[in-house]
């Protein structure tokens, strides 16, 4: 989410409220017996304003349920999130008249201060993160199937092994459902002469680095495959000790590993970029479920 | 060459095309979340409301004198029979306490709620905010037309002149007192000593008895012959008007009495045979006192029936001749007398106002009419102003001469402290002012029972609030 | 001058044989045989396998098969030292050969075991090589096991010489020696053809047949030889060919009912009933994939059902009326079935071109097909007695109807199509043949019967592809109609087949349809308009990248902007929603500058997706959106040919009618090719509409893009 010209019209609509409600805050908390108090009907009426306000930001969740009902465009939606969600602070506030003495009231005014400071956090992530994201991993994939993924590139990375070096003694080839990456490299490598040694210290890398930095990249943080200068400082040795035929494969084991090194990275950021969900979105049904309770409550007493 | 490529093609290829419909972690834990926060809170208050506990939903902590409720909400909040909410209705103050009416001629009369706000904490009910009487005093009308003071109080700074600075009022006290003499130097004091009144020698709030500086007891109790008494009236017996009032004691200056100041250096002299002093009491107390005091005197001095009276302020005129022989009871009537005639015509008169009556020998005493609280509808305390000197603020006492001078300080004098100043005492009516005339008040006996009380808020019944007027005990005075 | 007839000794016996014979065929033709691995008699000798050895008395031993005979030669075919020599060869050939190998599981007849069983060698004394030189299974025929290649070349000399195809041929050195198809491709993707020539010339089973796509058909009783030459359309076809193809055409027998072929299944076999008829159908619902709910209301959820063309009439609805089949018949929209008799062939677009069964044929009587593979339908198609029946039906009973499935030719009357009837004249091309060239005089006019032809103009540029023109195309009008030059290259991209009619039949068809005259001009305006626009596009070339993930060539994109995109995934999940369930976006390709160009339809300029379609189906609006029209049968053609997977197949639950017991319905999961519709009921799509974050949108690439290609181009 950017900053950008289509913001503006919700950015002077959420200051006239502001504007409006504080114009009206603050006569009110001058003029009124008691003071600014939720119960009276400047208050209620702050209350209301407040809790319409949350329950239209929260109305974003359940309008992303239904993505294809025309009723506005989601960014339109989202704006409206960002910047009324953000107006329910102070209106609340007025609502409170800054005050928050009971218990229940006083969790309520917790929870939207978090919900508040969780959705701006986010909304700073998420224009932060994705060109972190565009820069630096320019093979993303879909966060969902990352796993899918691997799996196609231990698959990718076995058949390109094994037509360089022959069989992969004790490697057990797990085709993976659905991967298509058979058809690349199925084509049979004939012709090029390499000396079986240079093949053994190929399999033998492919055996003993490669393989169980791809099968288990979170394990072999420390291998220098998962760092981009140390594996491109081993490949570049690599290649000085193999004979020219194989550069080629040890090309492309180059780019599985990077490949591999940008789904671990795609990984991190997106969970980063995520995480703040996991508060927000809780957090923000819970705040609407007890605001209910303590307006019906409320109004009974 | 590398058999890698990336085309378009390849990459959507290796996408299951149904991957969005299974869940994943941070989408399950989102949704996960997303239903147990939302059921814990209200699993929380289903809680606790089960266990009967009704403090959560409460906006705040009550006040101190109703503290004692704790979470019995419905103590107070009523369950409305038509709808369903349970608002605090004026019927469950007034089951407690009397809320007098503020005016007669007021138009209308706001709810308790309106003014007393609850659950704001600790704080005093009675604290109203100026608004609170601006409503009305911003543009006064009263029922019977125009106000009788000022129509628009907004602010202290506007407050009028208090009622006894205006329109040559005098002050109704009948004890003839000059303030400018005893407050000037060199006094002759009690024994003879000279001495420099003191504002406190005299005045003191009632609730401080202390010992007096003059107050050693100079008038003994007597006891005559005949068994009849004479002490001195009690000094620790402050007379208030009202419960009110009693509620002041230390705020507001006890009357001077006789007994605590005036009579070190005002002896009740009435004869040179005699060091006591009359008893400063009622004309026929005195009368009682002067001719037991007399009887016994006659009793043990029989001689002094044939004494020669010589009125000692005559010299000049000639002895009567003959030596008279009275009775002992006329002598008795003839001394006293002689010694009320002296008392009634200028001991007595020197302070009090006598008043004869005809059919009575006797003259009766007009009543002091000492104003004890010049300002009956608000409320200032001394006690809260030890900190000034009382002629900062009396500052035309030193001056002052005739018993009429009305020396309560201006509102202008508090006004240069109370103002709506950052740094300035607080300006606000409440203050000064109570809106409910307690003078009026009628004290309620409570209705609640202990055991009720004991009880969890789960199982208390609220007690009826009955028809307030019916249980009133009135203990008006 | 050599003599005429020359003699020596062989084996102590005195031959004489004619000169510039080998020693081998000397010996051949006098009965004594010399064991041989790389030579075969139909092919030019070579000498690379040495088992032919013999002793001539020369310094070293000499091939035989290579070595010209010559005047008193005394030549020992058995002698020790050539038994020794060729017994070696035998052992080091098979200590490299993966005995058994498949020939010789398959047929026991593996020439090389066979020798080596007769020279009685059990365990070659030399090492293996440890590593495998590989298999190649991507063909659909042959499978290809390196390992057991002896490198004798007898593939190699039979593809090009014999079949001229020029496919095979040798690569790499010493060790990694071996053969290779087209320039090192996988068999399956290489211009192999799968004649089998060289599976029959491998003497090892290095090329073995597969035999579950089957050069020899399984099904049926095999056709004899004398059975097929007993036939009309066979007679002239070499019984040699016959002989060698035996089981490549089976006889079949079909009852009334039963299913000759399925629509959409994938085969490789043609069927020429013998007797009989059958119903041709196509038994898919007649309808396209509609997405409804948007135009009722706000709230209602969009689901996708099928609807036909005649109670959801699209904009730019075609006004066409039959579906074009593999078959000589075209299938009325209304009711898509059509009876075929004897002498018809059918399939002909599956066994030639390996498309998608286009429609389903069901035995109407007792009917007797033959079906046969692409090599023997290769050889009746060359065959005279055969075409001429096949162009015989076709003025008969095909013309007619194929002329009329072309909307602006409906008007003609049943007289002209009489007058043509014996002027059409029905041409063959291979793929790759050019039908007519850019800048050639214009002399006739072509209507499309099968399979595809690429239109395209060659500019200083480059060449650029105007079109893919399916059955029911046609082509040459413009030329015709305009200044009687050829404004484009026509080339067959597969087996095509085209109906060609002659410029002054054209012309003489003008003048008496002036209706058909003017819809045809305004068809040729338009296209030239088309053309002009898309010249002025590649004009304005723009860099490279743009070029090389082909957006160039795009309509439409969905980019996302990858600096806003939070990868909520909102707008694949919007995308399913709108479409049952079934995304047709996959958030995922290739990048261009900070935008992510998804996975979903790009409207093509250069629509690959519609080669290929064996039902036509799948076409453009002259919008030049991709449409798909009601009769799709589902067989994922398209989306194989889309460069960009764009194209997936979406599940449909129908009931039909049961082929196996007619008059009773199940119900049958359908697919039917569905790519991004746009949404078209709304005015945005849903992906775009649903992008909280502004990412999402739906551009024109050249507009879009159009200020950083000026920017980069100023560079």
């Amino acid at each position: 989410m950017l900053f950008d010209q289509k913001q503006r019209p919700w950015v002077i609509a959420a200051a006239l409220i502001l504007i409006v409600a504080t114009a009206v805050y603050i006569p009110y908390a001058i003029l009124s017996p008691q003071g600014p108090r939720g119960g009276s009907a400047i208050g209620l009426a702050f209350g209301i304003a407040g809790f319409a306000l949350m329950i239209f930001a929260g109305l974003l969740g359940a309008r992303k349920k239904v993505p294809v009902w025309r009723i506005g465009r989601a960014q339109t939606w989202m704006r409206g999130h960002l910047w009324l969600g953000l107006v329910a602070l102070p209106i609340i506030l007025f609502h409170a008249g800054f005050h928050m003495r009971g218990t229940l009231t006083c969790v309520l005014m917790i929870l939207l201060f978090t919900v508040i400071a969780s959705g701006m956090f986010g909304a700073l992530l998420q224009a932060y993160i994705p060109r972190r994201m565009t820069i630096e991993v320019p093979m993303e994939t879909i966060y969902e199937q990352i796993d899918h993924i691997r799996a196609q590139l231990r698959e990718e990375a076995d058949q390109l092994a094994t037509a360089a070096c022959g069989t992969l003694q004790g490697a057990p080839s797990a085709p993976v459902a659905g991967a298509n990456t058979a058809a690349t490299a199925s084509a049979v490598e004939i012709g090029v002469e390499v000396s079986e040694e240079a093949r053994s210290q190929l399999r033998e890398f492919y055996l003993r680095r490669m393989r169980p930095f791809l099968n288990a990249p979170a394990a072999h943080r420390s291998s220098p495959l998962a760092d981009a200068p140390q594996a491109a400082g081993l490949f570049e040795e690599l290649r000085l000790r193999m004979p020219p035929e194989l550069h080629d494969t040890l090309k492309d084991f180059e780019s599985i590993c990077e490949e591999e090194r940008q789904l671990t990275r795609q990984a991190k950021l997106h969970r980063v970029l995520h995480a703040w969900l996991l508060v927000h979105v809780p957090l923000s049904y819970a705040l609407l479920a007890l605001a209910a309770v303590h307006a019906i409550v409320a109004l009974r007493f | 060459m590398p058999r890698r490529s990336r085309t378009a093609k390849k990459l959507a290829q290796r996408i299951e095309l149904s991957y969005f419909e299974r869940p994943h972690p941070l989408r399950r834990w989102r949704f996960i979340l997303s239903v147990a926060l939302p059921v814990a809170a209200l699993l929380w208050l289903a809680v606790v409301r089960v266990s009967g506990n009704r403090t959560p939903y409460s906006m705040g902590p009550v006040s101190k004198p109703h503290a004692f409720f704790g979470g019995k909400c419905s103590a107070c909040h009523v369950a409305d029979t038509v709808s369903f909410r349970h608002p605090v209705t004026d019927q469950a103050c007034l089951a407690c306490h009397d809320g007098p009416v503020h005016q007669a001629s007021q138009t209308f009369t706001p709810s308790c709620s309106s003014c007393h706000a609850e659950h704001l904490g600790r704080t005093q009910l009675v604290a109203m905010r100026d608004v609170s009487c601006t409503q009305c005093h911003a543009s006064l009308s009263t029922r019977t037309g125009a106000p009788r003071f000022v129509r628009t109080v907004l602010s202290f700074a506007e407050h009028p002149e208090f009622a006894p600075l205006r329109d040559d009022f005098k002050d109704p006290g009948t004890i003839k007192f000059n303030h400018s003499v005893h407050l000037q130097q060199n006094l002759l004091g009690p024994g003879g000593r000279r001495v420099r009144l003191a504002c406190n020698d005299c005045h003191r709030p009632g609730a401080a008895w202390g010992s007096w500086p003059y107050g050693a007891p100079g008038v003994q109790a007597v006891t005559l012959a005949n068994g009849a008494q004479f002490a001195p009236p009690s000094a620790a017996t402050p007379h208030f008007a009202s419960a009110a009032q009693k509620r002041s004691e230390l705020a507001y200056m006890a009357p001077p009495t006789y007994a605590n100041t005036c009579f070190a250096c005002h002896a009740l002299e009435f004869d040179a045979r005699f060091s006591q002093s009359v008893p400063h009491d009622t004309p026929a107390k005195i009368d009682a006192f002067l001719r037991g005091v007399y009887q016994e005197y006659v009793s043990s001095h029989p001689s002094a029936l044939r004494e020669t009276f010589l009125p000692p302020r005559l010299p000049e005129k000639p002895v009567p001749p003959t030596p008279r022989v009275l009775t002992q009871d006329q002598w008795v009537a003839e001394q006293t007398a002689t010694a009320e005639n002296l008392l009634w015509r200028k001991t007595c008169s020197e302070c009090h106002a006598l008043t004869s009556s005809a059919g009575n020998s006797l003259p009766a005493i007009v009543p002091s009419r000492i104003t004890i609280r010049w300002l009956p509808s608000s409320f200032f305390s001394h006690d809260a102003h030890r900190m000034v000197t009382c002629e900062s603020c009396h500052s035309r006492i030193a001056s002052s001469q005739l018993t009429s001078d009305v020396n309560l300080p201006s509102v202008r004098t508090c006004q240069q402290c109370h103002a709506q100043r950052a740094s300035a005492a607080p300006a606000g009516c409440s203050e000064c002012h109570t809106y409910h005339d307690w003078s009026q008040e009628r004290i309620y006996p409570g209705k609640f029972l202990l055991p009720d009380l004991l009880k969890s808020s789960r199982d208390f019944a609220p007690a009826v609030p009955s028809n307030a007027a019916s249980t009133v005990a009135a203990v008006v005075r | 001058m050599t003599p005429a007839s020359i003699s020596l000794t062989i084996d102590g016996r005195q031959v004489s044989v004619a000169s510039g014979t080998t020693v081998f065929d000397a010996a051949r033709l006098n009965g004594i045989r010399i064991p041989a691995l790389c030579h075969q008699q139909n092919e030019v000798p070579v000498g690379v396998c040495r088992v032919c050895v013999v002793d001539v008395g020369g310094r070293v031993l000499t091939a035989s098969c290579v070595r010209p005979a010559e005047e008193g030669m005394n030549v020992s075919t058995t002698s020790a030292k050539v038994t020794r020599a060729r017994r070696t060869l035998v052992e080091l050939l098979m200590s490299d050969h993966p005995s058994p190998c498949a020939r010789q599981q398959q047929s026991g007849d593996c020439e090389l075991e066979i020798l080596a069983r007769a020279e009685g060698i059990e365990t070659p004394r030399f090492a293996r090589r440890d590593s495998s030189r590989g298999r190649d299974d991507s063909s659909v025929a042959i499978a290809v096991d390196h390992d057991a290649c002896i490198l004798c070349d007898r593939c190699i000399r039979g593809c090009d010489e014999i079949r001229h195809n020029d496919v095979l041929g040798r690569m790499g050195k010493g060790y990694r020696a071996g053969i290779t198809f087209d320039a090192n491709q996988p068999m399956g993707d290489s211009s192999c053809v799968s004649c089998g020539e060289c599976m029959i010339s491998c003497p090892t089973g290095a090329l073995t047949n597969k035999f579950h796509v089957g050069t020899a058909l399984h099904v049926g009783e095999p056709a004899s030889p004398e059975l097929l030459k007993g036939l009309p359309v066979f007679s002239g076809v070499s019984g040699t060919f016959l002989e060698l193809n035996r089981g490549s055409v089976v006889t079949r027998h079909f009852r009334p009912g039963e299913i000759i072929c399925r629509e959409g299944e994938y085969g490789s076999t043609a069927f020429y009933i013998l007797e009989g008829r059958a119903q041709v159908s196509i038994n898919t619902q007649i309808g396209h994939v509609k997405t409804e709910g948007g135009a009722r209301g706000f709230f209602s959820k969009l689901s996708s059902r099928l609807a036909r063309g005649a109670e959801d009439h699209r904009d730019e609805e075609t006004d066409r009326r039959t579906i074009p089949i593999d078959a000589p018949a075209d299938l009325p929209l209304t009711k898509p079935v059509a009876e075929l008799g004897p002498s018809d062939l059918f399939g002909e677009m599956t066994c030639m071109s390996f498309y998608p069964r286009s429609a389903t044929v069901q035995a109407v009587t007792e009917c007797t097909v033959l079906e046969m593979l692409r090599n023997v339908l290769d050889i009746l198609q060359r065959n005279k007695n055969f075409r001429g029946q096949i162009e015989e039906n076709y003025r008969r009973r095909a013309l007619d109807s194929h002329l009329r499935s072309v909307p602006v030719f409906a008007q003609l009357t049943p007289a002209f199509i009489d007058h043509l009837r014996d002027k059409v004249e029905l041409l063959r091309y291979s793929p790759g043949q050019v039908i007519c060239r850019q800048g050639e005089a214009a002399d006739s006019f072509y209507l499309v019967r099968i399979g595809f032809v690429k239109v395209s103009q060659t500019h200083p540029g480059g060449e650029m592809i105007l079109a893919y023109l399916g059955r029911g195309g046609y082509f040459g009008e413009v030329g015709l109609l305009g200044g009687g030059v050829r404004t484009a290259t026509c080339a067959a991209l597969d087996h095509v087949e085209v109906v060609r009619i002659a410029a002054e039949d054209f012309r003489l068809m003008m003048d008496q349809f002036p209706e058909v005259h003017r819809s045809l001009e305004a068809v040729a305006l338009g296209r030239q308009q088309e053309n002009r626009d898309r010249l002025a596009l590649v004009e304005s070339t723009p860099l490279q990248d743009f070029l090389a993930q082909g957006l160039m060539e795009a309509q439409s994109l969905l980019i996302l902007d990858l600096e806003r995109c939070t990868r909520c995934d909102a707008c694949v999940r919007a995308c399913a929603d709108a479409h049952d369930g079934v995304t047709r976006l996959i958030r995922e390709g290739l990048r261009f500058d900070k935008y992510l160009v998804a996975t979903s339809c790009r409207q093509c300029r250069d629509p690959l997706c519609m080669v290929g379609c064996p039902v036509g189906s799948i076409r453009r609006r002259n919008s030049l959106e991709v449409i798909i029209e009601d009769w799709c049968i589902g067989c994922g053609q398209c989306a194989n040919n889309c460069p960009y997977g764009n194209i997936n197949m979406h599940p449909f639950t129908v009931n039909l009618v049961d082929p196996e017991s007619p008059g009773r319905t199940r119900a049958v999961v359908k697919q039917k090719a569905t790519s991004c519709d746009l949404c078209t009921d709304h005015v945005e799509p849903s992906c775009v509409y649903a992008c909280p974050h502004d990412a999402a949108h739906r551009v024109d690439p050249r507009k879009f893009f159009g200020q950083l290609l000026a920017r980069s181009k100023g560079d």
